[in-house]
């Protein structure tokens, strides 16, 4: 779906949006394993 | 409770509700009552999003799950982010375009009339019975242990939020869940603190993490693929995305809330707030819980939360198997206390095969302890066959009540008056709204004035409310309150989101396809919810496919030539 073009304040798009949102979410994740890890 | 903690209590409720009536004292404009004005900004959004999903269970169930479990229910929320990008992509802009009240709105313009009013009904069904669980679930907890009456704390908390919510409509929603969040975060980050504050001098935080490791409570990871278990980072990333997209995309009660404002930027932007900061507040809340349980390693438990309900049984037959018991756990208590202080002097000394000896002296009473906290609780049963005896919920209350100065206890039951009158007020708002722009206007009274429509609105909001008190007065504690509300909502959900899914995605199938194949999803959710272990998120998953894949061979078999003809 095309999606209407609008400023998006900070990320420019909103797949920039999206992608900073997933990257965000990769790295919460790998830290929660890391600690899980290293304090078992 | 102090004079204080009352204050502090009814001052912050009373603050905030007079501000959401003053806001909203002028405002007589139907749009403005079912959708919201201008003013509302993306900010007020995303903490209106959050605080219709953060209900007072969050709280109360939260700290006790991580106390019980660990860390591993935070993996539930792990397809929350995926789902949220989904729907500010695809679910909004046409919410949008289509300047829809609710989200059944698009059913109807999309399919047919039925397909729209099965959306709504299962909407306003699964929807209908969580309002009553959001306000019966702190009242029951709090009449526990603060000794109010069940039955008037249901009824006063319940008409508290029916007033504001049914005069102001989603602009006093909106505005009165913001600093509602404000007042839930400060006070969250205040108990933390406390938490911290209340451990031994010599404990740092870094300790405490370690020591809760060893324990087994930061696991918030598992990758296993185990269908049995509850919480997996695959179920989470599935199931929790199915129950995410629904959630957000399909349920009227956030819709409504995203939509407030009328701005696309602002209701993307709320959403994707809450795509960042939902699992990092999760975590919090659960690492409360964990800090909590650390904390009790110093002190000792009682050995069952529910301290009343534990009272009432010693006064039965069951009393002498209680004392007897009750003197285990303190002598385990005493040897694992040494065992403790063991575990942190091997981790501060860091010689491996210490660490791994003193994790063993640990978790050997721990087990034990496990074990007679089960005990305890089959005689309370023997005590009170109706007793619930899951006190997961009563852990992080108790530390509140029990440990922390006054002034902060009133502000923290705040918190979790906040929650649920955030969760009700966005529940009676949609409920309301559905009802009358899904069912009463097209239905009923299409030629209605906007006056009329302003009036009903109000009138049905309020007796929605009725129905969750009514709900909340003749409910039972279930197992627990969060699984309760995720349990309800799975089930409904599938179908639910399969709906819109073909209704996106499926271009080609049309309204009486797409009905039936809900209704069959709808009746083998309920079959396996009765008749199967099967862990419930994946409930989310099975009924938006059966939707999807049925729907599609439907309209390609069966129903192509009857609508064709």
């Amino acid at each position: 779906m095309k999606m209407p073009a609008e400023p998006v304040p900070l990320f420019g798009s909103w797949r920039r949006a999206y992608l900073a949102v997933v990257v965000f979410f990769a790295f919460e994740v790998a830290l929660f394993a890391f600690v899980s890890h290293y304090f078992s | 409770m102090s004079g204080l903690d009352y204050a502090v209590l009814f001052g912050t409720l009373l603050a905030i509700a007079l501000y959401g009536w003053w806001k909203t004292r002028a405002d007589h404009d139907l749009e403005h009552y079912l959708r919201g004005d201008a003013s509302i900004r993306w900010g007020t959004i995303g903490l209106s999003v959050m605080a219709t999903q953060a209900s007072a269970v969050t709280f109360l169930s939260t700290p006790g799950q991580a106390y019980e479990h660990g860390m591993g229910f935070l993996q539930n929320y792990f397809g929350l982010p995926f789902a949220l990008i989904v729907v500010c992509a695809v679910f909004i802009p046409i919410y949008h375009r289509l300047k829809v009240v609710t989200a059944y709105e698009y059913l109807g313009q999309r399919f047919d009339q039925k397909t729209r009013l099965l959306g709504a009904f299962l909407f306003l069904l699964q929807r209908g019975l969580a309002a009553g669980i959001t306000i019966y679930a702190p009242a029951i907890i709090l009449s526990a242990l603060l000794g109010w009456n069940l039955r008037l704390t249901i009824i006063l908390a319940g008409l508290f939020v029916i007033v504001y919510t049914a005069t102001g409509g989603t602009t006093a929603v909106s505005h009165t869940q913001k600093w509602q969040m404000l007042v839930i975060l400060a006070g969250m980050g205040v108990a933390f603190g406390m938490i911290l504050h209340r451990l031994p001098p010599d404990f740092s935080f870094l300790q405490a993490v370690a020591v809760a490791g060893k324990m087994g409570k930061l696991d918030a990871v598992d990758f296993s693929f185990d269908w049995q278990k509850r919480y997996t980072f695959w179920s989470g990333m599935l199931g929790g995305f199915f129950l995410a997209l629904s959630y957000f995309g399909t349920d009227q009660s956030q819709v409504q809330r995203y939509l407030a404002g009328g701005s696309l930027t602002g209701s993307r932007l709320g959403l994707l707030f809450n795509a960042v900061l939902k699992i990092p507040m999760q975590f919090f809340i659960l690492l409360t819980g964990v800090m909590v349980f650390i904390f009790f390693q110093f002190e000792k438990p009682p050995v069952f939360f529910n301290q009343q309900a534990y009272q009432r049984a010693t006064q039965t037959a069951q009393a002498g198997k209680l004392a007897a018991l009750q003197t285990r756990y303190d002598q385990v208590f005493a040897q694992k206390l040494i065992a403790v202080s063991g575990l942190t002097s091997a981790l501060e000394a860091q010689s491996q095969p210490a660490i791994n000896a003193a994790t063993s002296a640990v978790l050997q009473p721990q087990k034990e302890l496990e074990e007679i906290r089960g005990e305890v609780k089959q005689t309370l049963k023997a005590a009170d066959p109706k007793m619930e005896t899951n006190d997961a919920d009563y852990v992080f209350i108790s530390f509140v009540l029990n440990y922390l100065p006054h002034g902060v206890i009133g502000l923290l039951i705040a918190v979790i008056l906040c929650a649920a009158m955030s969760s009700s007020a966005s529940e009676l708002n949609a409920l309301g709204s559905t009802t009358v722009v899904d069912f009463y206007r097209p239905l009923l009274h299409p030629q209605a004035s906007e006056a009329h429509q302003l009036l009903v609105s109000k009138l049905l909001t309020a007796a929605w409310g009725g129905v969750a008190i009514s709900f909340a007065l003749f409910a039972n504690l279930v197992e627990n309150l969060i699984q309760a509300i995720n349990i309800l909502g799975s089930i409904f959900y599938g179908s639910i989101l399969g709906i819109f899914l073909v209704a996106f995605f499926l271009r080609f199938v049309r309204g009486t396809a797409v009905f039936f194949a809900a209704l069959v999803s709808q009746a083998v959710v309920l079959v396996l919810f009765y008749g199967t272990t099967i862990g419930y998120l994946w409930y989310n998953v099975i009924g938006c496919v059966i939707v999807m894949g049925l729907a599609a061979l439907l309209e390609q078999t069966l129903f192509r030539e009857r609508e064709l003809a």
